[in-house]
Order: structure tokens, then sequence, then C-alpha cells
């Protein structure tokens, strides 16, 4: 059993190298971008633009596909609902209570469009940087903010600790699993209340296990000196670079083109 | 020479320390039959020492080894670290830089997302410039060597290897003194030889002063000096040879001595004439092959 | 109760990148009533294979027998209830507030009558060293000691006619580590129950087991008494294992002395004491 958070993707692409604050900084201005789209044009360019990212960061057209899948029936019932209701003036099909007008239509696809190119986009962001990567972004951009004693360095400290352990606690899991399976606990029951009684015994001793982890880990840090960000120096270093330069340029000329079509167009 | 540690009348009480919210009168009446986990314990180690501490699960070798560098105050009597008080508060990161100490369960002590990183998290803690961090990190990868494992994960490392992680994270502080918390209980043979090489190596090449908390005898052996602690109190502290020697010390204190001193201890027991300080395979080889020999002698002659 | 490997195979991640051939064509047999052994460096395959022993693990080939019946799908909740598997650890896995009720867990399900399971649980504790007294403590008043006995007792209480131990000994004290050990010796010697020991320490292995399975990178190394095992020091110690201290010092008092023709299938102090004693008695020094 293995989890893999952000399923990122091992690579050596352009996007892959790039520091985590510009590829932050791009999805959210793509982000953005799409979300001010109006027309079909700019919707087309924004395909262009993520399309180029995933051949960039040479990731598998299945990978991408896969990854829509949990969203398949939130865009159907949106499209459904936005076909029903939108009021329009080209009326297409007038059916019993039904009727269906072409602006509905269209304003549906819009709709569909826009999910499908938000989760694409900002999944290239998880495929090419790995966890420890986007925490230390994060801690990064938020450093600004320590200013008015916002805990970034903390809230950085924390994710980082909870990634590392992540893989610790799924091996726990197993284990306690199988230790409460060979004393005859059944995880197969049908029964709904059955079944989330049998994980009781799976639950208390992973908290348990995760209750002394904390104590341990907390000793062990206060022994090698650990006391909060105050007077710290850091081992990563984030660096800017070409890439980043060009990143950016590439996201700017991207902002402007959609800005652009949605008024020209 | 001065003691390195030093343990002035050290005790300690855990009652003392998770009553603090009781009232004063309680307190009093607590102190009468209050349980020491440490009583009244004196002895010093000295630079470049290594010292094993030995004692059954309970006895308080734990508890002593968390006052070695501040995690825990004595609750009478003074712990001292290279003439310092640990109970001086401005000195306290100073203690802790110059005593590292590796616990036992490898997975609870490695902070880092990958190796480098954890060596690096004590250096960021006592502000190392970045510069000098990589270098430290690199030698004291080549040190414990993993330095091929820079960039693995924690949790794809091997027992032993996690520990010497945790080692290297130590050395790269340059501590003059690491204390290791029965950090080869959880490995298997292969982990926990090394650890004791490593930490043998640390201890002739570096003059690392090492205090080894072990419940393995075959550990002790390899060490200058063990200190016996049963009920929190100093049962004996002496050369392994002459702990061992003392077979019914040892095992009134729960714990055993090797095969081989107890082979010696049986025989003399028998009254056969064989030195009761063997400790070694080599020595127990030479003492008997000696002694078969001369009983195959007479049957010649 | 007797069981059976044969042809046993498996592949963790099968089909992926991460590929790892665990086991490869492991076949033994363990006796009725026999105390068996299984060493081995970490990483040899021990623990995946006594994962199969209960089918907490499907064999990807090959087959398990219990009792001389074949393990498959649909009998293999029933046939686990036979092998009571103990974990490294095991009190790790406590999670009741007493003693009584964790020890109980296991066999809940057979709807005892409140006298029968209270017998059944205090039998039980009882095998393992333990008075009836800690019933009813919370399972975190106990020593680390003490807590591993109740969680085996967890196991014992389903009586089981095989009960395999993953280091039981593993981070205690030498003398916890003798209660531990000296338990699942008696346990075997008064009810007959077939135990498989999986441990690092030779000595434990030389003088508990009757027979010692050797394991290296998922194959069977060697099979056969602690004897016939610990003969091949030179092979044991190439694939990370060891020889009991006495039976290497014998061993090379035997290559120095090669005419005193000295036993070196020994391993407890008492055996060696003996032959020692023997050896000089005919000697004529004593």
């Amino acid at each position: 059993m293995k989890i893999t958070i952000g399923q990122y993707v091992p690579g050596n692409s352009i996007l892959h190298r790039a520091d985590p604050r510009t590829k932050f900084v791009l999805t959210f201005a793509y982000m953005i971008a799409v979300m001010i789209a109006d027309n079909f044009a700019a919707y087309a360019v924004a395909t262009v633009f993520v399309g180029a990212a995933y051949l960039c960061a040479k990731i598998n057209i299945a990978k991408i596909l896969r990854s829509l899948k949990p969203l398949i029936i939130m865009m159907l019932i949106t499209v459904t609902l936005n076909i029903l209701f939108y009021k329009g003036e080209t009326v297409l099909v007038d059916f019993w209570k039904i009727t269906i007008y072409k602006e509905g239509i269209l304003f549906a696809v819009r709709m569909l469009l826009r999910i499908v190119l938000l989760v694409l986009g900002s999944s290239v962001l998880m495929y090419t940087t790995t966890s420890v990567m986007l925490t230390d972004g994060i801690e990064s951009l938020l450093a600004p903010l320590k200013k008015i004693h916002f805990p970034a360095h903390e809230i950085a400290m924390m994710m980082s600790i909870a990634l590392r352990f992540i893989p610790t606690f799924v091996d726990e899991t197993d284990r306690i699993m199988k230790a409460q399976m060979a004393r005859g606990t059944d995880f197969d029951d049908k029964n709904f209340i059955k079944k989330i009684k049998s994980y009781i015994p799976i639950l208390i001793p992973l908290f348990i296990s995760a209750w002394r982890k904390a104590e341990d880990l907390a000793t062990a840090m206060n022994a090698r000196c650990y006391r909060g960000g105050e007077g710290r120096t850091k081992f990563k270093v984030l660096k800017f670079s070409m890439i980043d330069l060009l990143l950016l340029l590439f996201t700017i000329i991207l902002f402007a083109a959609i800005v652009l079509l949605n008024n020209f167009v | 020479m001065s003691d390195f540690i030093r343990f002035e009348n050290v005790s300690y009480s855990y009652d003392d320390n998770e009553e603090e919210f009781d009232s004063k009168q309680e307190q009093i009446k607590n102190l009468s039959r209050v349980d020491f986990a440490v009583e009244n314990v004196n002895f010093g180690i000295k630079k470049g020492e290594f010292v094993a501490i030995v004692g059954r699960n309970g006895s308080g070798k734990s508890t002593l080894a968390r006052t070695m560098n501040a995690l825990l105050l004595p609750s009478e009597g003074v712990v001292f670290v290279n003439d310092i008080d640990t109970r001086n508060d401005e000195m306290i990161w100073e203690i802790r830089s110059r005593v590292g100490m590796v616990f036992q369960n490898p997975d609870n002590q490695i902070i880092g997302t990958s190796v480098e990183e954890d060596v690096a998290f004590g250096l960021e803690n006592i502000g190392v410039p970045r510069n000098e961090m990589i270098e430290r990190i690199s030698s004291a990868l080549d040190v414990v060597k993993l330095q091929n494992e820079r960039k693995t994960e924690p949790h794809l490392l091997s027992g032993g290897q996690k520990q010497r992680c945790a080692i290297a994270g130590i050395i790269a502080m340059q501590p003059e003194c690491i204390v290791l918390d029965e950090a080869t209980a959880m490995l298997d043979p292969i982990g926990r030889r090394e650890v004791i090489n490593l930490i043998k190596k640390l201890n002739k090449e570096n003059n690392i002063t090492i205090v080894h908390i072990t419940h393995h005898m075959d550990e002790v052996s390899q060490a200058d000096r063990v200190v016996l602690i049963d009920n929190g109190k100093v049962l004996a502290d002496t050369t392994p040879r002459k702990l061992f020697s003392d077979v019914q010390l040892v095992k009134e204190a729960g714990l055993e001595v090797p095969q081989i001193t107890a082979l010696m201890y049986n025989l003399r027991k028998k009254g056969i004439d064989v030195p009761n300080d063997i400790i070694t395979e080599e020595e127990g080889i030479a003492v008997l092959s000696e002694l078969l020999k001369k009983g195959g002698e007479i049957q010649c002659l | 109760m007797p069981l059976k490997i044969e042809n046993l195979s498996h592949t963790y991640m099968k089909g992926t990148p991460f590929e790892k051939k665990a086991l490869a064509n492991i076949n033994f047999e363990i006796n009725d009533g026999e105390f068996a052994a299984i060493i081995g460096h970490t990483g040899c395959g021990k623990s995946t294979l006594i994962q199969h022993f209960n089918g907490l693990l499907k064999p990807e080939t090959g087959n398990i027998y219990i009792d001389g019946k074949l393990m498959n799908d649909s009998n293999c909740k029933e046939m686990r209830k036979q092998v009571g598997l103990v974990f490294q650890y095991p009190e790790y896995q406590l999670f009741e507030s007493t003693v009584y009720k964790d020890v109980a867990f296991g066999i809940k399900k057979e709807k005892l009558s409140a006298d029968e399971e209270y017998k059944r649980v205090a039998d039980a504790i009882k095998k393992t060293g333990l008075s009836e007294d800690v019933l009813e403590k919370s399972v975190y008043d106990l020593s680390g000691g003490q807590k591993r006995r109740v969680a085996i007792a967890g196991i014992i209480v389903m009586n089981p006619k095989i009960l395999v131990l993953d280091e039981p000994a593993a981070g205690l004290d030498p003398a916890g580590r003798d209660e531990i050990l000296s338990f699942a010796k008696k346990l075997r010697d008064e009810t007959g129950i077939t135990v498989i020991l999986v441990s690092h320490s030779m000595e434990d292995v030389a003088k508990l087991a009757d027979k010692v399975i050797v394991m290296n990178g998922g194959n069977i190394e060697m099979i056969g008494t602690p004897k016939e095992v610990f003969r091949n020091g030179k092979r044991l110690n190439e694939i990370g294992l060891s020889v009991p201290q006495l039976s290497a010092v014998f061993h090379k008092i035997d290559e120095i002395l090669p005419n005193l023709h000295i036993n070196t299938d020994l391993f407890t102090v008492e055996e060696a004491t003996d032959e020692i004693l023997r050896l000089l008695s005919k000697g004529g020094t004593v």
C-alpha cells in the first residue's frame, strides 16, 4: 500500500525545475485568467497554454484524463442544470415543461470547459512539484506575513513533518490492521454500523501511537536545539532562475491575451 | 582532568514535576513518599570516555540520560556539563549542542523529509550559515557512510541507517559528547553492529565522549567503563571486565553476562582454576585451549 | 497442529516498477507440537512468510496446509483461528480500557457465557505468566513487558493450535527476554501447541528450537536441527547471521586442538561446562 500525495510525477522538465513560488504565481494567474475568460477564443488560448504545459512536463494523456474521473458526476450535474434552467432567447427544444435555449447549451459548454481547464491547470502544479517543494514555496510566499505575526515558519514546519510521517503512518495502519485481523476482526462486514465499529480497534492504537510519536519527536527536536523560527538559518534555498523569468513572461502573455480576447472578439 | 559531565547528589522524581499545580501542603505530604526515578546519583564522565549504562527496564537509565542535556532538570542535586549547571536557562542551547542525544525509536526522531535535510535540521536551529552547513553535512554523511543516501526519504532507510542518520545530524553540530538512549534496542544484529562500530570510531578518532545505554551485554564489553543502575541508584561503577566477573550481582540486577563469562563462572564453581574476568570470545578460546592442552598432556604422560 | 508449505512464492507490487520478489518457491513442514525457529536478516522474507500462515497474505503460487487441510479463500477465516500470529511489538495493538476487555476481544464473536469467557481470559493471562489481578487494571498502568504479555494473551485466548511469535523479545531487557521465551517453551511443553518463533538471537534459537529454518533473500537457505544448522558457521556469517557464542568458541578450540575431538554441537552454558569437565576428567587434571 503506497499513497503518493499530490501525485508527483518525477521528471526533469522546465516545469519540474522551476521555483515552486513561480509555479504558485503562475497557477494563480492562470486560474484567474480562466475565470475571467468569457469567450471561446479565450478558452482556446488557455487550452493551448495548458496543453503546452503538459507536453513540456512530459506527462501522459492517460494520467490527465484519470485526474478528471472523480469530477465527472459534478460536471454532468453542472451541465444538466445549466441546460435545463438557463433562460435565453433562441429556443431549441420546447417539450412539456422543459425549454432548452441555445444560449443555455453554450453557457453549459463554457462552464464545462472552465472546470476542465481549472482542474488541468492546477494539476500541473501538483504533477511537477514534490510535496516538500510545495511546502517550501508556501513558507517563502507567506514569509512577508511574519511581520504581522503570522506563524509562517510554524505552518511550514507542521506541513513538512506531516509529509515526513505519512509513509510511517501508512505502514503503521497496515500493521495494526493485520494485527487486529489476526485477533478475528473482520473488515468485510456488510453491516454499516458493524463496519464502523470494526475500525475502533485500529483507530485507538493509531491515535495512541501518533500521540507517542509526537511526544518523542518533540523531545528529539528539543534535544537538537529547536526553538522556533527565530535566528534559524535555512539549508534549502529557493533560487530564481532564467526558467522562472521565462515562465513569468509566458504568464503575462497569457493574461494579456485573454484580456484582449475578452474585449475585442 | 576534570569531568565533562558530573552528577552531584542527583535525584529526579516524575511525581514532583507533574504535580506542580498541587498545593504546597500536598507537596510536602507527598515528599515523604516520593518515588525517585533517579536517587542520589554521584559520578563523573571524563572527556573522551566510552561509558555504558546498564540496568533493567524502569531502572532509571533513560531518566538519568535525559538530565545530561537538560531535557530533564534534577529535582535535587546538580548536573554539570563542562562545568555549566544544566539549570542555567541561558546556557541550555549551548549544553544541547555539546551533548547530542540519539533515542530508541529510529522512526520517531527523524524530522527532515530527506537524509540531508534531517542532518541540516540541527544546524539550521543553531544558525549555522548555509555555506558552512553544506560542508558540515557532507563530512557528517561521510563519517556515517550515508553519502549515497543523501536524497533518500527517511522511511526508505533500514533501522541501522536511520540511527546513523540521526547520529550524522548530531555530529554535524560538532558535539563533545553523544548520549545513546537505548539506540540499538530496536535494531537487528546488522544494524546494531553498524551503530556500535560507528560510535567506537567516533570515540577513538574524533575523541567524542560516548554514553551508551543498552541491554545488550556484548555492546557493554566494548566500553571503557560501565555504570550499573538499579532502582534509580548506582549499584556499580567499574570496568566491564570487573562487572561481569561478579555474575551474582549482574543477575540480581536483571541482566546477564556473556555466555563465555558464565562458562568460566561455572567452571570456577567446580573448582577449576580459570580466570573470572574473561569477557571476549578470543580470551575464552585462549584460556580454554590452554586448559585442555594441559589436560591432554597429563593424559599422555 | 502440523503446518506444511508447498512451493510458496510471493511478489510485492506485481506488475509495477516497484515489483519485488519476497518469497521464491518455499517448501517446508513443521510437525505437530514442534518448536520451530525462523532466522534470517531483515528483509529476507520472514515477515512475508509468517503472514501467509494465517492467510493475511494470499500465496501468489503454492499451497499452505494446516493440519493437512489446504487453505483457500473460503476457509481462510476459519483457518485463521487455528494459527495465532503475534506481531512484533504487539503491545501497540492494545486498545481497550482494561486488560480483561482487551484479552477478551478475540473471543467476543464466540458469544460465550460470562463465566466461560472469564475462565478463558483468566486462563490465557495466567499462561503468559501474569496473575489474575491485572485483569481489571488499565493497560496503561502496566510495564512494557507486561503489556506485551497481555497482547500475547489476547492471541492465546482464541486457543490457537499453532502460535507464531515474531521477535517476541525485541526491546526487552535480559530478564524480560527470558520470561517471554520461557513462557513460550512452557506453553509448548504443557499444551503441545506448535510454536514458530522468529528471532535474531542465535542463543535463544539454539536453546529453544527443535527445528531451525534459515532464510536468505526470499529463499530457504538451510533447514534442520540447531546442531545441523549451526555447524555451518561460515555460511551463516556470509548471509549476515552468526552462531551462538559458545558454539563459535568450541569450533575454534576444535581447530586448535583437533586431536581432542571436542564436541562442538553445544549452545548452552550448561552443555559447555559439562563438555569441558568431561574432557578434563578424561585428561586427568580433575
